[in-house]
């Protein structure tokens, strides 16, 4: 009975979070709300493991995570199709027009979603780190490369 | 002279401990290329919060594409709908042919039919009618015997104290 109350509670304080994420990593709302529903069922199914290590948002965002990463690998596994007429020459002008919100368009997944976890969510660095299950110190080297990257776009 | 963007980056953030932090504005108060990307990582920062902000609503409110067998059953009704219409306003009565007697024996059945039913109705009515008059005046002797009080002259009428 306890168990339940707390899976009931923490869909209701974290199932927004979950959607966000979800939503960032996959870019279509039904597949997020689907996703929310399968990382419930999954932590369900595995709350018997989780040793609390981290807090229980931590842990439900890193089974979001697994979850969609599956999922997008599962699409990214089509041929990605190249343009070959494409004139050179329009390049360096295109290049000129990229705004900021076009290279966020064109950042990596990876690199998006250490964006929107540091700068939607609002997750500190320590929590950042569990969620991606890497160091703190690679955490803090990855954000700086990323905005590096980003700032040739400001202007 | 050494720039502190790595440290700059943390501050942003709020991860960059105390100490380094006073490091950190002083070298800030000397150094214009420092206070320019300082400045740009700041606005980095908002502008990239506001398109993850935007983003999430784009697609939030993203149409949902329409199922192509909906599209085409669609048109395919309208269609046939169209055709049923046409045919109806063109398409002549066929001509019947009814012999005067096919109709006599309609309308005699019909008149008999009719007739049977007002015969039912009426003798319903009047069974009701009968129950009705019964049921009411059963209904006032019940009422009268509620409201009459036994008084003491009734009592020598009909000589019950003796």
């Amino acid at each position: 009975m306890k168990e339940e109350k707390t899976v009931k509670e923490l869909f209701s304080s974290y199932s927004d979070d979950i959607l966000n994420y979800s939503m960032s990593l996959l870019k279509d709302s039904d597949d997020a709300k689907d996703a929310v529903q399968e990382v419930f069922i999954r932590f369900i199914n595995s709350q018997s493991s989780f040793r609390g290590d981290c807090s229980y948002k931590t842990w439900l965002l890193v089974i979001t995570r697994n979850y969609c990463y599956k999922k997008l690998n599962g699409k990214t596994n089509q041929p990605v199709l190249i343009d070959e007429n494409f004139p050179h020459t329009y390049e360096p002008k295109l290049e000129e027009k990229i705004t900021l919100n076009d290279a966020l368009k064109k950042l990596k997944h990876e690199e998006f979603e250490l964006i929107y976890l540091r700068e939607y969510a609002c997750h500190s660095y320590q929590e950042i780190a569990e969620i991606l299950g890497i160091s703190v110190d690679n955490v803090k080297v990855k954000l700086f490369r990323v905005r590096e990257q980003l700032r040739k776009y400001l202007k | 002279m050494k720039h502190y963007e790595y440290e700059i980056n943390l501050f942003v953030d709020g991860e960059l401990e105390k100490e380094k932090q006073s490091e950190l504005f002083e070298h800030l108060a000397n150094c214009n290329d420092c206070q320019s990307l300082f400045t740009d990582t700041l606005i980095l920062k908002e502008k990239t919060r506001l398109f993850c902000v935007e983003n999430l609503n784009q697609i939030k409110n993203k149409p949902k594409p329409v199922n192509k067998f909906y599209k085409i059953a669609f048109y395919a009704s309208s269609a046939a709908a169209v055709l049923l219409l046409f045919l109806l306003i063109t398409a002549k009565p066929k001509e019947t042919f009814i012999t005067k007697n096919e109709v006599r024996v309609d309308t005699v059945f019909v008149e008999k039919a009719v007739n049977n039913e007002i015969k039912n109705v009426s003798t319903l009515g009047k069974k009701l009618k009968t129950i009705n008059s019964n049921q009411f005046s059963l209904v006032n002797e019940m009422k009268e015997m509620k409201s009459a009080k036994i008084t003491f002259s009734d009592l020598i009428k009909y000589d019950v104290g003796s």
